[in-house]
């Protein structure tokens, strides 16, 4: 152990120099291939615990002065063995040929290893990936959870061999202005100064190594490079010019589609649990055959366990029990109740908000589709909307048919800025027909046609109208419960349950939080706040604007729960419970403890707020059929913390989904973790849009998140007519 | 009797020709778990189909439920052994009477089905820890 006295300088800005010290021991470990410990013993005392003697260790450039060493039991040091764990973990994958996608990141991508899979952008590489979770067992043990992926990237060099016969060298260059592009493997956005077309990555060498690019990225990263011929891209760094192989910079996603104006459609490489099984053994057995020779002296790795039972981790202490919970049951209207969600398309169990009378008032199709083809289209639709209960659609005698040229995006958007605004907006719809391929004119029918019209609007792919002239378009049942959904107002529900969720007896308002995920320049960045009772009843929601920020501070939670205050004073829960997607920082968990202090009128409220964390890396299967657990299967894993299988599927027609475990944090409140995770479980059944099965989050997250969506993006939240869930 | 045996037992009461259309078959989970006294979930219920169709006893296909001659077979040799047991007899009753009318029986039990959760007494079991892997790897240090 070596203690070292930080400069007062450098004390100014705690945040700075807690990400500095993190990333000194990071550059320490990679120099020296041993792990490090770096611990804040006081404000201005760093203790550095490793098992070589350190000679240097610098922060922001400057090598700071060791005071005092001494040897100390490997024991006392809280959290060495999930830093050793780290370290080998990493030093192993590098031999393996993965690198760590971005530090720090879990994620580790054999970049050298991939398959061409050709999509409608072009060509892209897809490289086998794992994503790592480190955790310190109680008995000492460190258990690794294991995710393998694929993961895909579309690379420059591929992009510059697919431009090559479109643009000329100039617009090729405009183009590369236009992409966001990131290096391998930091994963940094990098800035493009100029390219060098067609060299010879075993004659070129890099500027000021001496060394040949091939041997330069195979003796770094083990990387071979698979292009002998390719250009060489020069990007500005810190003082300094880097030069790459196109092959080693891929471009940003998000940028791409937005410069093809198109999204990437490329099937989907979900792996099955037996796979993800077998790669874990794989690894387990790669790490059997690999040594670390610098350690031998110092420190000893033991493979202990390969896809541990639960009853293995329990002994551990990394989990405490696992348990089962019981479906809920659902109420429809009249008080029907039933296990199953598709009762809602029966008339006798019906929507719980009653019927409703809808008028088209619009519909927009491209050119190429007749008055005769809508007419049938309707036809199906009115019958059954009917047939299931819903109530009626009827066509206004003033409904206005829009035609529109499918590849002239302003020729719909003139069209609306044409229509007239409905006054009575109350049971108005309009359905667009969307050519398949086309999500701009999607957005731009969903921004402009509720604001400048006034009614909500109901988008159909081309190809679903299509299918739908001879009967053979299946989704009739959801696209009456979608229009129905987009009728809902405040305080109603398609069904509900029909005991309180968890079944607990207090009386609860949830509070779900959404955030519009990617504020972008000149858009006000949106939180929408969504509440219902005990059974989800009485929805109802506020959107605000925030700062440009998804952390928590005392202000922003101040404006919610003012936002919110109407809602919880007219209900009189005995418990508000919060929901958030996402990590809860020391510094969030403070502000928001401050804000509730300070706010009188929620003195008699027990209060508690649950994080709702990615639970996807960690995976479990049953071991005799080698099945995903089911939905309802929960693990606690601490007092606080617990994972619970639940679905991501929200195709519609389909039973059979991917079960994914969701991670909860009970942040703060007296609920025990059980009744967190059964509670949890039971919103998961409101998930009215699916009714063939449960949901990742409960709905009044899923409304909450889509809201803050929309309304960064100018559509009105006033009610729920825009939404598709 | 377990589970499986009552479904296909369930099955063969309310078949037309050997058939349980969709909506009939996702109805009977209400009905098996009022029978039970225990809510079956979704995923239970659908490995309680997909353990009937891989011993042959019945075909599924999008939902539609096929009865085989060996599940027939075995139903009716369950049905002469259980004859005069009131528990099972119970049970055929509440098969004819759904299909006699299955709207209206369905409403008529809907208050039951509702105290089937209220009678919980626990809302989660505990589950055996050996039966499922995590992935992953433990090292010792």
């Amino acid at each position: 152990m070596h203690r070292i006295q930080i400069n007062s300088d450098l004390l100014r800005d705690d945040d700075a120099l807690t990400k500095e010290i993190n990333t000194s021991a990071h550059r320490f470990s990679k120099k020296t291939g041993f792990p490090i410990v770096a611990t804040r013993r006081n404000s201005s005392e760093l203790e550095l615990i490793s098992a070589v003697p350190v000679q240097n260790f610098s922060l922001f450039s400057e090598e700071i002065e060791i005071t005092d060493t001494r040897v100390i039991g490997r024991d006392r040091v809280y959290e060495w063995n999930k830093t050793v764990a780290a370290v080998y973990l990493e030093q192993a994958l590098h031999s393996f040929g993965y690198i760590r996608s971005q530090w720090p990141g879990r994620n580790f991508i054999k970049f050298g290893d991939y398959k061409l899979v050709d999509t409608n952008v072009g060509c892209i590489r897809e490289c086998p990936a794992l994503e790592t979770d480190i955790e310190e067992m109680t008995n000492g043990d460190v258990f690794v959870w294991l995710q393998s992926y694929v993961s895909p990237s579309k690379r420059l060099v591929d992009f510059i061999k697919e431009s090559a016969s479109q643009y000329t060298s100039a617009e090729l260059s405009e183009a590369l202005g236009n992409l966001k592009l990131r290096s391998i493997p930091s994963g940094s956005e990098l800035q493009v100064k100029s390219i060098l077309l067609g060299k010879d990555m075993a004659q070129e060498r890099i500027p000021g190594m001496g060394l040949s690019y091939v041997r330069f990225w195979k003796e770094t990263y083990g990387i071979e490079l698979g292009e002998k011929i390719q250009p060489i891209v020069i990007v500005e760094g810190r003082g300094t010019d880097y030069h790459y192989p196109a092959e080693m910079l891929f471009v940003d996603r998000y940028s791409l589609e937005k410069y093809q104006k198109k999204s990437i459609e490329r099937q989907t490489r979900a792996e099955s649990p037996k796979q993800r099984a077998d790669k874990s053994k794989e690894f387990f057995r790669l790490l059997k055959k690999y040594q670390n020779p610098s350690w031998a002296q110092s420190i000893q790795i033991q493979l202990k366990e390969c896809n541990p039972t639960l009853a293995y981790l329990q002994n551990g202490g990394a989990i405490e029990r696992a348990l089962r919970i019981h479906q809920p049951m659902l109420e429809f209207r009249s008080g029907a109740v039933s296990l199953d969600p598709s009762n809602i398309f029966k008339s006798e169990y019906g929507a719980k908000c009653g019927q409703k009378a809808i008028s088209l008032s619009h519909f927009f199709a491209p050119t190429s589709v007749s008055d005769n083809q809508i007419d049938t289209f309707l036809n199906v639709l009115q019958r059954t909307f009917s047939f299931a209960g819903f109530g009626r659609i009827t066509k206004s005698p003033k409904a206005v048919i829009t035609k529109f040229n499918e590849n002239d995006k302003t020729d719909l958007e003139n069209s609306i800025r044409t229509l007239d605004t409905l006054g009575n907006t109350s049971n108005h719809l309009g359905i667009i027909v969307i050519p398949d391929g086309h999500p701009e004119l999607y957005f731009m029918a969903k921004r402009l046609v509720p604001s400048r019209i006034g009614v909500p609007i109901q988008a159909v792919q081309l190809s679903s109208f299509i299918e739908a002239q001879d009967d053979r378009f299946r989704g009739f049942r959801l696209l009456s419960l979608k229009i129905l959904i987009k009728s809902l107002r405040r305080g109603e529900a398609i069904w509900t349950l029909s005991d309180n969720a968890g079944l607990l007896t207090k009386r609860t308002l949830y509070v779900g939080i959404g955030y519009s995920a990617f504020p972008r320049e000149g858009r006000v960045s949106k939180c929408a706040a969504v509440l219902h009772d005990s059974r989800g009843n009485k929805v109802s929601w506020k959107v605000f604007a925030t700062v440009q920020t998804r952390t928590i501070n005392k202000q922003w939670f101040d404006t919610l729960l003012h936002h919110i205050r109407e809602v919880v004073e007219s209900e009189k829960p005995e418990k508000l419970m919060f929901y958030r997607t996402g990590t809860m920082f020391p510094v969030e968990l403070d502000a928001i403890n401050s804000s509730l202090t300070g706010c009188a009128w929620l003195t008699p409220i027990e209060t508690c707020f649950v994080s709702i964390l990615d639970g996807g890396n960690h995976r479990f299967f049953l071991t005799e059929s080698h099945k995903n657990l089911p939905a309802g299967y929960s693990i606690l894993l601490n007092a606080s913390e617990g994972l619970i299988s639940s679905s991501n599927y929200d195709d519609r027609e389909l039973r059979q989904g991917t079960i994914i475990p969701v991670r909860l944090r009970l942040e703060f409140g007296n609920e025990s973790i059980l009744n967190v995770l059964k509670e949890y479980h039971d919103l998961t059944y409101l998930n009215w849009p699916a009714p063939y099965t449960t949901a990742k989050h409960p709905l009044l997250i899923t409304i909450a998140e889509r809201f803050a969506e929309l309304t960064r993006e100018n559509v009105s939240a006033e009610n729920m007519f825009y939404l598709d869930l | 009797m377990d589970r499986k045996i009552t479904l296909l037992a369930g099955f063969c009461a309310v078949s037309t020709e050997g058939k349980v259309p969709p909506d009939t078959v996702r109805d009977l989970r209400d009905i098996l778990s009022l029978f039970s006294g225990e809510i079956v979930s979704e995923d239970e219920y659908l490995e309680i189909i997909g353990a009937l169709s891989d011993e042959k006893y019945v075909q599924e296909s999008a939902g539609l439920v096929t009865i085989t001659r060996e599940g027939w077979a075995l139903s009716q040799s369950v049905f002469e052994r259980l004859i005069g047991q009131t528990n099972f007899e119970n049970f055929h009753r509440m098969l004819a009477d759904y299909k006699k009318e299955p709207k209206a029986y369905l409403n008529k039990i809907t208050v039951n089905i509702k105290s089937l959760q209220s009678r919980l007494e626990n809302k989660a079991r505990d589950e055996s820890l050996f039966q499922c892997q995590a992935v992953g790897i433990v090292l010792g240090i």
